[in-house]
């Protein structure tokens, strides 16, 4: 007779197989078992209930004697109550933690709203109950039901509003543009088709924890940088592509694309964080909580659709990858938007306030995400008197405009702001004004932020 | 007749009257060897050119981000003909596959 049994959590190898629930009738569980080197649970008739091979994890019911016996064997295994500890954490979950949130923020990010260009988000999911606003497919033959999970998760760390886990903007809204088919794919049509309905909502940041070959000159990184033209901070996973060199594909590659990668629990870079430069330019341009094996990222599970992380319990998994990191820098705008109604200053104060982990600039671009300094410097802001002129600022007030300007002229200003710009004499944010002015191109603007 | 020069992993449209430069990508090393079961995403100049494009090949889709003007257009021969030799079309990219950043490579 069988005595108590619990979940356990078994580590191994990694194997190209995800989600696979089965019996161990399941030849494609077997062989993941087997590329996992865990093929002993078979032979130790252990019950098997998820395979996460890309995770190198398996989740099975035991009991502790078989526990014991698998320890004996040199396996690696952790009792369920274990694992739940990674993510929660005595206080905050270390996620938010670190990046310098808290519960006594002057601002949650009331009244603004977040793309997230996804798989779709579940508006009945743990912490995400009334907070989607608006979903719309944009996939053939598939409605605005997230039946993947990822949109889910992503969706959580930015706005999810529950005190067990939580997300970053607890009162911002959720506008779900569903691009990615239920196996995680999509083309580049469907995510236009996002990215273009996206502008034309009254959305204040997209995120988009996705990506693909390409550069900065890549369809979809070229229509996310049209987002900020209007207004709207586009946000993108650098990928998980790391950690070699060159690895940040599209959108993240577009210049004024904020590009995130991942930190781990030790505030260190993640192997897989993907690293820049992208032709030239450098990416990413900071780095969030993206969890590893050693400290996941607690996000919610959609109803009906099985865990794409360990699942913690019906509410919740753990996730990891830079997708996860970018959901926070997402939140974090939306609550500097709300403070500043400026998406050019929200991305300019999070870049301006990132910590400098010490990394190179092509693993951590400016560095982790700190939303308390950022709140902070936007009330430093708002407590100073009326600044000067923004031409007068970078020292133009005195040249005619650059539009009116010979084409040799015009291109040794430009090549001037260029110089003012990495020399850190001028911001993004002025450039940009500059742009909204007429006073430089797009094609100027992003020849000088290179 | 066009000519295309091979730039790293472009192909590269080249003293071709009538036609801007055209950038082709994802592997193919010029205008025949466009796979023909995928999209193509044409980068253009002018609502004129998109009307142009409208008679001359299959277009699914037109997407103006205000300064960017994607014309999707279908995977068939005809259509992959005229996106080669219509004048303002700056740009040929051939549709590809993105993927959710979830886990580790």
């Amino acid at each position: 007779m069988r005595g108590s049994v619990k979940h356990y959590i078994v580590y191994g190898g990694f194997a190209p197989v995800m989600r696979v629930l089965t019996g161990l009738n399941d030849r494609a569980a077997l062989t993941a078992l087997e590329m996992m080197g865990l093929d002993a649970l078979v032979r130790e008739s252990v019950e098997v209930v998820d395979v996460y091979g890309e995770w190198g994890l398996v989740v099975v019911k035991m009991e502790e004697k078989e526990y014991r016996r698998l320890l004996s064997m040199g396996i690696r295994a952790e009792p369920e109550r274990e694992y739940r500890l990674v993510g929660a954490g005595a206080g905050l979950p270390w996620n938010l933690a670190m990046i310098g949130w808290s519960r006594d923020l002057p601002y949650t990010g009331r009244g603004v709203a977040i793309a997230v260009v996804d798989s779709g988000v579940d508006p009945g999911a743990c912490g995400l109950e009334g907070r989607v606003v608006y979903a719309k497919s944009f996939v053939p033959g598939e409605g605005p039901e997230d039946l993947h999970g990822h949109g889910t998760a992503v969706a959580y760390v930015a706005v999810g509003a529950d005190d067990k886990y939580g997300g970053v903007a607890r009162d911002a809204k959720v506008v779900s543009l569903k691009a990615f088919f239920k196996n995680g794919t999509s083309l580049d049509p469907f995510i236009l088709r996002a990215l273009h309905e996206a502008l034309n909502l009254d959305v204040a940041v997209v995120n988009m924890s996705f990506g693909g070959p390409g550069g900065p000159d890549a369809p979809v990184s070229r229509a996310a940088n049209m987002l900020m033209a209007r207004g709207k901070l586009p946000v993108a996973a650098a990928g998980n592509e790391g950690p070699e060199r060159g690895t940040v594909g599209a959108p993240a590659a577009g210049e004024l694309v904020v590009a995130v990668g991942a930190v781990n629990k030790q505030k260190k870079i993640t192997d897989y964080s993907s690293r820049g430069p992208a032709d030239g330019l450098t990416k990413p341009d900071l780095v969030a909580p993206g969890g590893d094996r050693g400290g996941l990222i607690v996000s919610a599970r959609p109803r009906g659709v099985p865990p794409i992380g360990p699942p913690v319990d019906d509410c919740y998994m753990g996730m990891m990858g830079t997708s996860f990191a970018a959901p926070h820098v997402s939140g974090a705008a939306a609550l500097l938007y709300e403070a500043a109604k400026s998406a050019t200053v929200a991305r300019d104060v999070i870049l301006n306030t990132a910590e400098d982990l010490g990394e190179p600039k092509e693993a951590q671009g400016r560095g982790l995400l700190r939303i308390d300094r950022a709140l902070g410097r936007i009330r430093e802001t708002n407590q100073r008197p009326e600044t000067a002129p923004l031409l007068g600022l970078i020292g133009l007030a005195a040249v005619p405009l650059i539009g009116i300007l010979s084409a040799a002229a015009r291109e040794a200003k430009v090549e001037r702001l260029r110089t003012l710009y990495r020399t850190g004499q001028i911001t993004y944010i002025q450039l940009y004004t500059l742009y909204q002015r007429g006073e430089i191109t797009l094609e100027e603007l992003n020849k000088i932020l290179r | 007749m066009t000519s295309y020069i091979k730039s790293g992993d472009k192909y590269v449209a080249k003293d071709a009257e009538g036609l801007d430069v055209v950038v082709v990508e994802n592997g193919a090393t010029g205008p025949e060897e466009i796979p023909l079961d995928r999209r193509l995403i044409l980068t253009v100049e002018g609502a004129e050119v998109v009307e142009r494009l409208k008679e001359r090949c299959k277009v699914l889709d037109v997407l103006d981000f205000g300064g960017e003007v994607f014309v999707v257009i279908a995977p068939d021969p005809q259509s992959v003909k005229a996106a080669f030799s219509t004048p303002g079309v700056k740009r040929v990219d051939v549709e590809k596959v993105y993927r959710l950043y979830e886990g580790e490579r």
